[in-house]
């Protein structure tokens, strides 16, 4: 472009071309967002879809032993091959995103929503429910999260259990956090400021006012979350205090594969492989809704 | 300054009475009668009381809580149930150095890959090099560590030989050597955190009004990443430890039971299956400790460092 056309240009025309433009990039990211998400939900919900169809796919029960089939390396009759007891690794890898997509859910559920709860609370009523509740948030946040979740299963003893109660308990303050950091915003917006103007009672401007609209950073770092508890489940179970044998679970697996790792590679490889495809579709989700959602997770750290 | 450095230690000071309070209450009151389980299910009830009385079992429990601070503060944290003869703190003792090691030998490489790649992904953002580093990094973060350790130690040690098999090897060399592994498969999970947090902070630097002013009067693209960006995201990236440290800890105790290093990770595990109640508090305030004192020095070291911060 000459100097001569753009300096005939009106600058409200140059203004409307820059705003056109940053629109357009506006729009082209968050179809990128969309198109992220889209991909992370396809590869889930073929990995769900699989493991769920998995007793009518024809493969071996996760359970069977057959000695006459002991550590195959990979082939289209076992895709993953075969462990030292002859059982399929496939099917068992499959059988275990039962136990472990569906306890990482509740337990990341379960943080979610106390962490919401208190969260709110905190950030609303400020004052001694704010230094009480976010007290025990940095502390509860001081423990590295796997040792605290250590010490609670050394209480309740190996297994599911103590990751049901330990989880909640270590994960619900980084929730608190994110969720008072946007309630404090929240509780300052004009609607919220108008309800007390007419002189609702605080619990209702609380409930009905200002909590619906302090979810979203909590919800999506969820999903980075859900990420990271499906790989502590794995890890727990890898320790040996996580979901008991025989339960085909993911870190039992690649544990398995752990003393043939030389002569019996794909035991350890492909379970683990597996874990990470899942692991990476939710993340693509996590990252697609945090760009959609325009969520600041600065608060995390 | 003197009144925020003085908030912030009470603060500290406050969290490590609450975790030392949290822990033997927790383990303490929840984890079962410690001389039953010295003594073992079939013990005479004699035997088992004498040994309540020997331990303090039978004191009030505020009593009991001042002793073991008191304990604590000079070092003194009982004795093990597991390893009878031997005290808490001559198995932690010696167990320090080596995870001290790996912790350092795995943010070194952390940051060494980190910060300059987290730099690239923000001067190429959404451009083809972005989003290849945000693809690994995706990647990278969705590996179990102790999975990664495994095909490293597959591949590097079983197949090439090239690094020992497990454990801690002896002499400053044999320590680095046996360390290696252990340290990429640590720095594999915490790496993409450190990109996206220096990511973030570099493109905040990018958008500021001091960039824009340098580049309005057209000085050089690299002059402007290299002298006045990159100093201000500088800052930022040291409160990154206080963050990671969480995450350092619980992945070192992981790598350190699939390389079989005698640290504090490893002691760990084995007491929770052992149900070592002694030795889990111990441990439990220590890396509880570690967490606040190093969160302590970020913070402090931030608002000595920045001239703007003045408190």
């Amino acid at each position: 472009m000459s100097a001569v056309t753009a300096q005939a240009r009106l600058p409200q025309e140059l203004l409307a071309a820059a705003t056109r433009r940053i629109v357009r990039r506006g729009q082209r990211e968050r179809k990128w967002a969309r198109v992220i998400v889209a991909v992370g939900a396809a590869i889930l919900a073929v990995v769900l879809v699989l493991s769920l169809v998995r007793p009518w796919l024809g493969l071996p029960s996760p359970y069977l032993q057959d000695f006459a089939q002991v550590q195959r390396p990979p082939s289209l009759a076992h895709p993953f091959g075969t462990d030292n007891l002859g059982r399929d690794v496939f099917s068992r890898t499959l059988a275990a995103s039962r136990l472990d997509l569906g306890v990482a859910f509740a337990v990341t559920g379960t943080s979610l929503v106390i962490g919401l709860v208190f969260g709110a609370l905190a950030g609303f009523f400020g004052g001694v429910v704010d230094t009480v509740i976010m007290r025990c948030a940095d502390v509860c946040l001081a423990f590295p999260f796997l040792v605290l979740v250590l010490v609670i299963i050394s209480i309740t003893g190996p297994g599911l259990k103590g990751v049901f109660i330990g989880v909640p308990l270590a994960g619900w303050a980084v929730y608190a956090r994110l969720t008072r950091a946007e309630m404090l915003v929240v509780r300052e917006r004009e609607w919220v400021l108008a309800a007390r103007t007419l002189g609702f009672p605080t619990w209702r401007v609380f409930a009905r006012h200002a909590a619906p609209h302090v979810w979203r950073p909590a919800v999506t770092y969820s999903l980075a979350d859900f990420v990271l508890n499906i790989i502590l489940l794995a890890t727990l179970s890898y320790l040996g205090v996580g979901a008991q044998p025989p339960r085909p679970e993911w870190g039992a697996l690649i544990a398995d594969g752990q003393i043939h790792l030389l002569d019996a590679w794909w035991i350890t490889t492909l379970p683990g492989l597996f874990v990470v495809v899942v692991g990476v579709a939710i993340s693509l989700i996590g990252d697609g809704v945090a760009e959609l959602s325009g969520t600041d997770m600065k608060v995390v750290a | 300054m003197a009144r925020f450095l003085i908030r912030r230690l009470i603060h500290a000071l406050f969290v490590v009475v609450a975790i030392s309070l949290v822990t033997f209450l927790l383990v303490r009151q929840a984890g079962g009668d410690p001389a039953r389980l010295v003594l073992g299910a079939k013990a005479p009830r004699t035997a088992v009381v004498t040994l309540r009385h020997e331990l303090g079992l039978d004191r009030p429990i505020h009593e009991q809580y001042v002793t073991w601070v008191k304990g604590l503060v000079t070092g003194d944290m009982g004795d093990s149930i597991s390893n009878r003869p031997s005290s808490v703190s001559s198995l932690i003792g010696p167990r320090i150095l080596p995870s001290a090691l790996l912790i350092g030998y795995s943010l070194l490489i952390a940051t060494v890959v980190g910060i300059p790649v987290g730099i690239y992904a923000a001067v190429r953002k959404n451009r083809l090099g972005d989003h290849v580093v945000r693809v690994v990094a995706t990647m990278a973060f969705a590996m179990p560590a102790f999975w990664v350790g495994l095909l490293l130690l597959l591949l590097f040690s079983l197949q090439l030989t090239i690094f020992p098999l497990a454990g801690y090897g002896s002499g400053f060399i044999g320590h680095l050597e046996s360390l290696t592994l252990p340290a990429i498969a640590v720095a594999f999970s915490v790496t993409p955190l450190v990109i996206r947090s220096v990511r973030a902070s570099m493109l905040e630097t990018l958008s500021a009004d001091f960039v824009e002013a340098a580049e309005a009067r057209g000085l050089a693209r690299p002059r402007i990443l290299y002298k006045h960006a990159l100093r201000n995201s500088i800052l930022p990236t040291i409160t990154l430890l206080g963050v990671f440290i969480g995450a350092l800890l619980s992945l070192t105790v992981v790598v350190e039971n699939v390389f079989a290093i005698p640290g504090l990770g490893s002691l760990l595990v084995s007491s929770v299956q052992a149900s070592d109640f002694p030795v889990i508090e111990g441990l439990a305030v220590l890396f509880g400790v570690v967490v606040v004192m190093v969160n302590l020095l970020t913070d402090v070291l931030y608002v000595a460092v920045d001239p703007r911060v003045r408190l």
